[in-house]
């Protein structure tokens, strides 16, 4: 009897089939919905600039590039819903292309930044030994560097590239030094877990833990620093316009267009508040969204709920 | 603790050493040079010129011998001398260096005494309509281009307050400190504000590890306050990392000074770096950078050691 | 010819004059020591004034205003610059902020000369240290004297003793030591002599009707002490014999000078000292004029309704600088430049009236009253009233037609060169020479599309890969920019088209070549006209250098309403960057 109910309770609960992918999906997803609304927030504004990158055709008013001299610094209106810049082009759809320009370059660095400092990081981390010391010296001259001399370096060395792409590289190749140091701690203490101690007990290769067992608990880790680091790559890149650098006319970006509005602001301040607005959003939902992740990823971190 | 002491000053060394190599070698690969831009229109057209400049500063000679020159230099404690202004750079740089230790020093301030706050309030209100609006306050802080929040409080001034607009020269601190904490007052707040966010982040989520420590469910258990259990024991440990990552904030410090000085008319170092490199002002550029790395390296280990006190375990590692 | 010379820089109005009008007129006005100057040199009637065909202003005559009635004395000037000078060293480097820091503290034998009655680009060298200048009868020898009794700053180790021979020697000599990189502008000069003590002989190679311009010019020949090699270093310190003396210079942030009582123009400077603060945001420069913190500021056309509004009574300079934009074309065979048609299409399809109005706000600001000129640059800048002949004038002959904007027709021919779409470079500087020209720049690159040709813009930097390589004439494509803003207009036909290693596009045009050598040699002012109205000609037909409209609109210079004789004297508005000897210190302040 006793036993006919264990196994009803177990058949239940603990042997129940498990549900369909798209159930589970949808389930962990109203729950990230539930309890992390400021990371859906970010997601959706993620999404939303995705889309305008992928097609902005789609969504721009006007092309950006169109000058009309006559229609000069005119305010927010109906024909032209963010005003007009110096030259007569429409705001909006400017913003709009813009997007593409951050986007490729957030998660372009992210990419390469990622890449990197797992490499370093994880090999750093895990073989140690002279390697480590080597590497960690190198890494320590690297952080200590102010990354403006390497940045400008990149971008009028390798002219050969295309401006976006040697861009990418400088603010990549900086970011993963800092980034690294986090992998490796975290290799490191993967690395102290008992189940990794048994694998290599029952004669598993270093690959094979370092791809089955330690990789896998550094890719949240790195995962949640990238995310963040989107929001900044994005910033950096405005910052370097505004010095200079990075984009070129007549390339739309958000950091071109702030550097612009810069002498304008006494007379057409709308040219400055909207990319603005535009770059707050971006990086205020990459913060938010990788915070959230990070909340869902960690273990240690999960609260109550 | 003192063998640890040693051991990370001699590590300093090389590191610094590293530092000044790398960044001699990185300023001159950089295409263009001084003497054209000191050259001008005319100097295009006229290599003679050029090569007599190039003598006058030795960049003609190969770039092991400069290096051993420039080390020379520095050894004896001589900065150098800028190529463009021909004043030496220990000059150029003693009133602009403190200009912008102030500036860093009071950006560091206002950024600490917003993270912290709010990060423990959101680590223990987890998930609440406070901690949405705490982390929302600290990244919008980071999220807007300093640059932008910069100029829109100067127009804004300038057309509608007038006694918003910043003083026409930099008040300095020995002068007048009331006047000079009201001039940094506005630059320090928004590059504080950008800094914020990450170490909140950080104090919110090393508070929320702590908190979910066995001897924090302990006190709960013995019945102590909320506010004993986080004051008395959360706090301590919690600050460890944070710590760290405050002395992290210095380099960005540094770095990001730039824009901020420039609209606001600071006269500190972060500008004078900016047209260095424009310039390709080499002794400049490799002086500053050495100093920034001295500094960086310095509050390392000043955080490595405050680590090393608090944690005795690190210290007999 | 002698008397020619004689008589074209004694009968410009000297200061003198009006300082003798003043005495006499106004004697005691508010403790003013003008009187004592003792010259009545008087100046002949103009005759030989040139009449240019677009004359903007008046030809000096005895203006019947005295400008120094009631002028008070004393008082500090609030100005801004964009920057450090790299250094004060004046010939340490060609920066225009050295330059013009130096015209604070230093003088040089001639100076451009600025007062009421003379326009800007009507201005003429006049004597600063110098006393007199005789040419003989050629021109090609040039005997200078110095005044006798120029004093250097009371500083040490100078201690304000007397300018003298030895310090000219020394100067000339900084001028043409190896490493000064723009004394190429002075190898016309032969040998310099001293036959006495207060005597200079320049001997040219040849005729050079502008040698007082090359005297006169900022860029050029600065007069230091001699104690500048040995006794103290002009890169940390200034003494010069100016009109201010530098008190104290706090890098990043702030000048001080304080005015020079023992300047050779007795009487001035009016004001007690400058400060110069270096603001280098436009927008806060801006916000500091209107908070009435700053005395004056450069205005950009779009903010100009919005400063008028502000400040109540609102003095305004707005002139058309001597400045040329170009587009040029690389000296490569076998490109479709090489067929002058094509070049022609290009300047077509420019529309230069949108263009001024995008660079200079010209339709807005006439709307609202503002006295706005936007002439048409010629390969002579349209400021260079003196020289420029008008592309709208039928003078122009064959070439009116290639400067008007014409898409069809630029299409045509295009068609005609049997140009098809390939791609072409397009390159210009975008880090050195501000909004106004990346503004016009850019939207130079959008009418170039627009009439057919396939340009690939490549943005390049200044110091590393545009004056280095693309100024020079080693590019591929077609390029854009500033010329080098010469006081002397001579100098633009010799850089465009002799064998100037600047010749940006490398061209050699024999009757153009022919021009240019010869204007320089010509003393008579109508014939040398003629001459710079034939060169503007023969360009216009062949469109060997595209002239564009960045430096041809207004640009305005905002003044505070407190000072006095700022119009008159076009404060800080004088061709090249002296302006600080010959317009500050003729200004006085009035804070009521």
């Amino acid at each position: 009897m006793a036993e006919q109910q264990a196994a009803a309770i177990l058949e239940q609960y603990a042997l129940r089939p498990e549900a369909p992918f798209a159930t589970r999906l949808w389930r962990a997803l109203r729950t990230f919905v539930v309890h992390k609304p400021l990371g859906t927030f970010g997601a959706v504004v993620i999404v939303l600039l995705l889309t305008f990158a992928a097609f902005p055709g789609v969504f721009a008013t006007h092309d950006p590039n169109a000058i009309a001299p006559l229609d000069r610094y005119q305010g927010p209106s109906a024909a032209h819903w963010f005003g007009t810049d110096q030259f007569g082009r429409d705001v909006y759809s400017r913003i709009v292309y813009g997007a593409r320009t951050s986007i490729i370059i957030g998660f372009g660095v992210v990419a390469l930044s990622a890449t990197l400092a797992t490499l370093i990081g994880v090999i750093s981390g895990y073989f140690g030994g002279w390697f480590d010391m080597l590497a960690q010296r190198l890494v320590d001259i690297a952080i200590a560097l102010p990354g403006l001399v390497f940045i400008i370096l990149v971008i009028q060395t390798l002219l050969d590239l295309p401006v976006l792409l040697r861009l990418i590289l400088a603010l990549g190749v900086l970011i993963s030094f800092g980034l690294s140091r986090v992998v490796r701690g975290a290799a490191i203490a993967t690395k102290q877990f008992q189940y990794v101690e048994a694998a290599r007990v029952i004669g598993a290769g270093d690959l094979r833990i370092v791809f089955r067992h330690i990789l896998p608990n550094v890719v949240a880790v790195v995962l949640v620093g990238a995310s963040i680091q989107v929001g900044g790559a994005i910033l950096i890149e405005s910052s370097l316009s505004f010095l200079g650098y990075g984009v070129q006319p007549p390339t739309a970006s958000w950091g071109r267009m702030l550097n612009e509005a810069r002498e304008q602001m006494i007379r057409a301040p709308h040219l400055a508040i909207f990319p603005g607005l535009a770059i707050f959003f971006a990086v205020f939902a990459f913060n938010m969204f990788g915070d959230a992740l990070r909340d869902v990823l960690d273990p240690r971190l999960r609260g109550s709920r | 603790m003192q063998r640890y002491l040693l051991r990370r000053l001699l590590l300093m060394v090389p590191t610094l050493l590293g530092i000044s190599f790398v960044v001699f070698l990185m300023v001159r690969l950089v295409p263009g040079d001084v003497v054209t831009l000191i050259s001008g229109d005319y100097g295009a057209a006229d290599p003679e010129a050029k090569k007599a400049i190039l003598k006058q500063y030795s960049l003609d000679q190969n770039i092991p011998k400069q290096y051993a020159l420039w080390m020379s230099d520095i050894l004896q404690g001589n900065l150098g001398r800028s190529i463009i202004s021909n004043r030496t750079v220990i000059s150029e740089l003693q009133h602009r260096l403190p200009v912008t230790f102030e500036l860093g020093v009071l950006a560091l301030i206002v950024s600490v005494s917003i993270a912290i706050p709010v990060g423990i309030i959101s680590a223990i209100r987890q998930d609440t309509l406070t901690d949405y609006a705490g982390r929302s306050f600290a990244i919008a802080l980071l999220a807007a281009p300093n640059f932008w929040i910069a100029i829109v409080l100067i127009t804004l001034a300038s057309r509608y307050f007038t006694w918003g607009v910043p003083p026409r020269e930099y008040i300095h601190f020995t002068d007048n400190p009331i006047g000079n904490l009201k001039m940094l007052a506005m630059p320090a707040f928004i590059l504080g504000g950008a800094l914020s966010g990450s170490v909140m982040r950080y104090t919110r989520s090393a508070m929320l590890e702590v908190l979910r420590q066995d001897y924090i469910r302990t006190a709960w258990a013995k019945g102590l306050r909320e506010r004993v259990i986080i004051v008395r024991h959360a706090l301590r440990n919690a600050l460890i990392p944070v710590v760290t990552v405050i002395g992290l904030q210095v380099p960005v410090v540094v770095g990001g000074t730039v824009i901020i000085e420039s609209v606001y008319s600071i006269p500190g170092m972060g500008r004078y770096y900016v047209s260095a490199i424009n310039q390709l002002d080499y002794p400049v550029i490799q002086a500053i950078v050495l100093v920034v790395a001295l500094v960086v390296v310095f509050s390392n280990l000043v955080v490595d050691m405050t680590y090393a006190i608090i944690d005795p375990r690190i210290r007999y590692s | 010819m002698s008397e020619y010379w004689a008589r074209y820089w004694k009968h410009r109005a000297t200061r003198r004059r009006f300082l003798g009008g003043a005495a006499a007129a106004t004697a005691g006005a508010a403790g003013l020591a003008l009187v004592g100057c003792g010259d009545d040199e008087e100046g002949a009637t103009p005759t030989a004034a040139p009449a240019s065909p677009t004359a903007a202003g008046p030809t000096p005559t005895p203006t019947p205003v005295d400008p120094f009635a009631n002028a008070k004395r004393g008082g500090i000037l609030n100005v801004a610059s964009t920057g450090d000078p790299p250094t004060i060293d004046p010939y340490g480097n060609l920066s225009f902020l050295t330059k013009g820091f130096a015209a604070y503290v230093y003088s040089r034998l001639f100076m451009y000369e600025a007062g009421p009655g003379i326009a800007y680009g009507e201005n003429r060298p006049t004597p600063d240290l110098a006393e007199s200048a005789e040419p003989n009868a050629d021109g090609s020898e040039w005997v200078i004297k110095l005044k006798p009794n120029a004093k250097f700053h009371n500083v040490a180790p100078v201690n304000g003793r007397n300018v003298t021979i030895e310090d000219v020697k020394f100067s000339w000599g900084r001028m043409t030591a190896e490493t000064t990189p723009n004394r190429s502008q002075v190898a016309f000069v032969d040998k310099v002599e001293f036959p006495d003590a207060t005597t200079v002989k320049f001997t040219l190679k040849r005729p050079n009707a502008a040698f007082l311009d090359v005297l006169a010019d900022a860029n050029l020949f600065w007069i230091m002490p001699k104690e500048a090699e040995g006794g103290f270093n002009p890169a940390e310190k200034a003494i010069g014999s100016g009109p201010f003396i530098l008190k104290e210079y706090v890098a990043s942030q702030a000048m001080t000078f304080d005015s020079n009582p023992s300047w050779h123009f007795e009487g001035f400077p009016l004001i007690a000292g400058v400060k110069l603060a270096i603001i280098p945001e436009y927008a806060t420069r801006l916000a500091q004029f209107l908070a009435g913190n700053l005395d004056v500021v450069d205005i950009n056309p779009n903010d100009l309704a919005q400063a008028r509004d502000q400040v109540k009574d609102l003095q305004l300079i707005g002139i058309v600088p001597q400045l040329l934009s170009f587009i040029y074309f690389d000296p490569k065979p076998n490109t479709f430049w090489r067929d002058p048609r094509f070049r022609r299409a290009v300047s077509m399809a420019l529309d230069r009236d949108a263009l001024t109005d995008i660079g200079y706000n010209v339709k807005k600001l006439r709307d609202a009253g503002f006295d706005v000129a936007s002439p048409w640059n010629n390969i002579i800048p349209a400021g260079f009233t003196r020289w420029w002949l008008d592309p709208k004038s039928p003078d122009m002959g064959e070439g009116r037609a290639y400067f008007e904007y014409n898409v069809a027709e630029a299409k045509k021919l295009l068609e005609a060169v049997g140009y098809k779409g390939e791609p072409i470079k397009y390159q210009y500087t975008a880090n050195r020479y501000g909004s106004t020209f990346n503004n016009i720049a850019e939207v130079t690159q959008a009418y170039l599309a627009q009439a057919g040709i396939n340009v690939q813009t490549e943005v390049q930097d200044y110091s590393s890969v545009y004056i280095t390589q693309t100024f020079v004439g080693n590019f591929d494509g077609i390029a854009f920019g500033y010329e080098t803003p010469f006081p002397e207009g001579g100098s633009y036909l010799i850089r465009f088209f002799t064998d100037d290693p600047l010749n940006h596009g490398k061209v050699n045009d024999p009757q153009l070549k022919e021009i240019a050598l010869k204007q320089q040699a010509t003393i008579d002012e109508e014939e040398r006209r003629a001459l710079f109205h034939e060169a503007q000609k023969i360009n216009g037909v062949q469109m060997y250098y595209v002239p564009n409209q960045a430096g041809a609109g207004t640009t305005w210079t905002g003044i505070q309403p407190w000072v006095k004789n700022a119009v008159e004297f076009t404060l800080y508005n004088t061709p090249g960057y002296g302006d600080p000897t010959e317009t500050v210190p003729f200004i006085w302040l009035d804070r009521a």
